[in-house]
């Protein structure tokens, strides 16, 4: 992809953005409208910003790439996706969102009456999600590489002050008008890009004898080990539930109705959108064979498979993608040092300092990333292996203390506390010596729900006020 | 995963460059790459694409004519086998030359892999016959050379070139499918089913 076609369709897109991030600035009145959209999104908007924040480079890049070197057996991890979003409608949300609180901390602080579980949440959050940017930021930086020839680590600082600008103008307002617009320009780009490259191999069924006859192993389970494949799949339905993007998408909904619609439009479009990258991703298999990198499949499917004019499309799709996943996980950062770090600490903050504050939050959290990759930590990794240790993480830490939390009454802020501190400890201790045949999803939940249950049986039973909003109704 | 890369990498072959040329059905491929300590042979692979294959293959280090094995099987792929010189290893240049029976060129894919993908690690210059345009073309971004043959720069090795558009409707076409690819599908749609009828049972119960 080269010449002006591609960058007068990345400029629209880009100028489009800013538009939407400009008029919600100026529509941005407070925080609940700042950071929640005011929690009056209806279905459509609420459910497509939902899909827009769960299809990242993870999909785009980082799926495709796993299953470009590993095989069809990863895609089943896509099932994933409908477990999570039935298991936040069903049995998280109608209890979770009785109190209608700003952020994830915030909940915990409210449920446990602890100030330093929102502390804690919020340290951890900033932490893993500085993790999870670099992933995106590395994508992103691929993209304009290929786009405009701009070296890959200049592609990165623009991307990265790109998303910025737009995150910290508008806030979520901002976000779920450009999510949507994202979410139908990664519906319009794998949709278009899927015939194109069936038609390349000569159809699909060219296609899965072409795959079989160069990779035989393709459709077996036989790459991955299954202990991997399931503890990655239990990491990816608990990540998606507990990390604190989604959760606070939760509150962004007007009623518990919507909420459950708007799941179902994001969990068709999410699975949907993914189906299609893997099928796309298999047609990669044959069409070019010892990548360097699995990460390179989708880029080179915009760059040597579509026209000039779809490849510019798709390639604005993965942009939107990554675009979508990053400006929610900056605002959350930001939401972060602003309302849980430096609004517990100068309790006489006012409003507008507080906005301000998020705003350098973002700011400062958008640009560590660059710090990271600028020291090479993290280097050579698969973008799917670094997003799905923030979902690990995400999960082992607050999996317990949000879900359990709103169901039983005995959990303390001791016990919540320990849950946090040991789950995030044992995940990062896997991942670093622990087999590679299982998740560290898998040993850091376990810990965290036992730290959760002992500590809170060993230590005071906490207030009846703690729980009341989340009694179950008679 | 990276125990797969790790092989790769521990093997050290790789390609680093491939030229291609073709007119009238000749092909000649040149790689330059590195040849593993102690390789006694490089497997490679040929798919069967729109109807074309390889064939005829002779395969040269210099003008050395280097041995070829092919497999004897059913499909229509081909595989095979190059014996570099003995002793052969480090940055060594091959040559195949072959001919193709259609209008597509498969490429004879070494078993190694390219550790660098940057501009000019795959190039290749094509000539069809006088009279004849372009239809649509895999890689897509092909650009015409002053002589008049279509050219092509990849970052990576491709499996085929085509200068032809795929048939219309091609991609619709589905006899079979792998039972691991459709039970995915299905266990997709039973789910969304499944969350529809629960919304609508929710629903239900909260209007009374």
């Amino acid at each position: 992809v080269s010449g002006t076609l591609p960058v007068l369709v990345f400029g629209l897109y880009f100028a489009v953005v800013f538009a939407i991030g400009f008029w919600s600035m100026r529509r941005a009145r407070d925080e609940s409208e700042y950071w929640i959209a005011g929690g009056r999104l209806g279905w459509l908007l609420g459910g497509a910003a939902i899909a827009a924040t769960h299809v990242s480079a993870g999909s785009f890049i980082g799926t495709i790439g796993v299953i470009y070197t590993a095989g069809w057996s990863f895609a089943w991890i896509v099932l994933s996706i409908p477990a999570a979003y039935w298991f936040l409608s069903a049995v998280l949300a109608p209890r979770f969102t009785r109190t209608r609180e700003l952020t994830l901390s915030a909940f915990l602080e409210s449920r446990y009456e602890s100030r330093a579980a929102r502390r804690l949440s919020a340290a951890i959050i900033l932490v893993a999600i500085v993790v999870y940017l670099q992933a995106q930021i590395v994508a992103g930086g691929l993209i304009g590489n290929i786009v405009f020839g701009v070296p890959t680590g200049w592609s990165m600082v623009a991307f990265t002050f790109a998303l910025l600008a737009y995150t910290a103008m508008g806030g979520l307002v901002a976000i779920v008008y450009n999510d949507f617009m994202q979410l139908v320009i990664m519906v319009l780009g794998v949709l278009l890009a899927l015939p194109i490259a069936l038609g390349q191999l000569g159809g699909a069924d060219e296609l899965f004898r072409q795959v079989n006859a160069v990779k035989p192993d393709a459709f077996g389970f036989g790459s991955l080990p299954p202990s991997r494949l399931l503890t990655m799949g239990l990491a990816f339905t608990l990540g998606t539930v507990a990390t604190p993007e989604k959760l606070v998408r939760l509150y962004s909904m007007k009623d518990m109705r919507h909420l459950r619609r708007g799941s179902l439009l994001a969990l068709v479009a999410a699975t949907g959108i993914n189906l299609v990258i893997f099928v796309i991703a298999l047609a990669t298999i044959v069409l070019f064979p010892a990548l360097p990198t699995g990460d390179m499949a989708m880029p080179l499917v915009a760059s040597a498979v579509l026209p000039p004019f779809l490849g510019a499309l798709l390639l604005a799709a993965i942009a939107a993608a990554i675009m979508s996943t990053a400006s929610a996980l900056m605002l959350v950062a930001g939401s972060a040092l602003a309302r849980d770090l430096y609004g517990t600490v100068r309790k006489d903050a006012t409003e507008r300092e507080r906005l301000l504050v998020a705003r350098l939050g973002i700011l400062v959290v958008g640009t560590a990333p660059l710090l990271l990759i600028g020291t090479g930590v993290g280097e050579g990794e698969l973008v799917q292996f670094i997003v799905l240790l923030y979902t690990s993480l995400m999960a082992s830490s607050f999996f317990v203390p949000v879900v359990v939390g709103v169901y039983w009454s005995r959990a303390t802020k001791e016990g919540t506390l320990a849950a946090m501190t040991g789950g995030m400890l044992t995940c990062l201790l896997w991942k670093a010596f622990g087999s590679a045949n299982i998740d560290p999803v898998l040993p850091g939940l376990l810990v965290s729900a036992l730290l959760f249950v002992a500590v809170s049986l060993l230590t005071a039973t906490p207030p009846e006020s703690a729980f009341a909003p989340y009694r179950s109704k008679a | 995963v990276f125990l797969l890369w790790a092989f790769l990498s521990a093997s050290g072959g790789e390609v680093l460059e491939a030229r291609l040329e073709a007119e009238n059905g000749e092909v000649r491929l040149d790689y330059r790459l590195l040849v593993p300590e102690g390789a006694t042979r490089i497997s490679f692979l040929a798919i069967e694409i729109a109807g074309s294959r390889a064939g005829e293959i002779s395969a040269f280090e210099g003008d050395t004519p280097l041995e070829v094995e092919l497999e004897e099987r059913n499909d229509p792929e081909l595989r095979g086998v190059v014996h570099p010189p003995r002793g052969a290893s480090g940055e060594r240049r091959l040559s195949f030359r072959y001919r193709v029976t259609g209008e597509a060129i498969p490429l004879l894919v070494l078993d190694l892999p390219c550790r660098v993908a940057r501009a000019g690690t795959f190039s290749a210059r094509v000539r069809l016959p006088e009279g004849t345009g372009l239809e649509g073309s895999f890689p897509s971004n092909v650009a015409r050379g002053e002589d008049g043959a279509f050219v092509f720069d990849l970052p990576v090795v491709p499996r085929f070139l085509s200068l032809r558009a795929p048939p219309r409707r091609a991609g619709l076409r589905l006899s079979s499918l792998p039972g691991s690819f459709s039970g995915l599908f299905a266990a997709f749609g039973a789910i969304v089913l499944l969350y529809v009828l629960w919304m609508l049972w929710v629903e239900r119960g909260e209007r009374g």
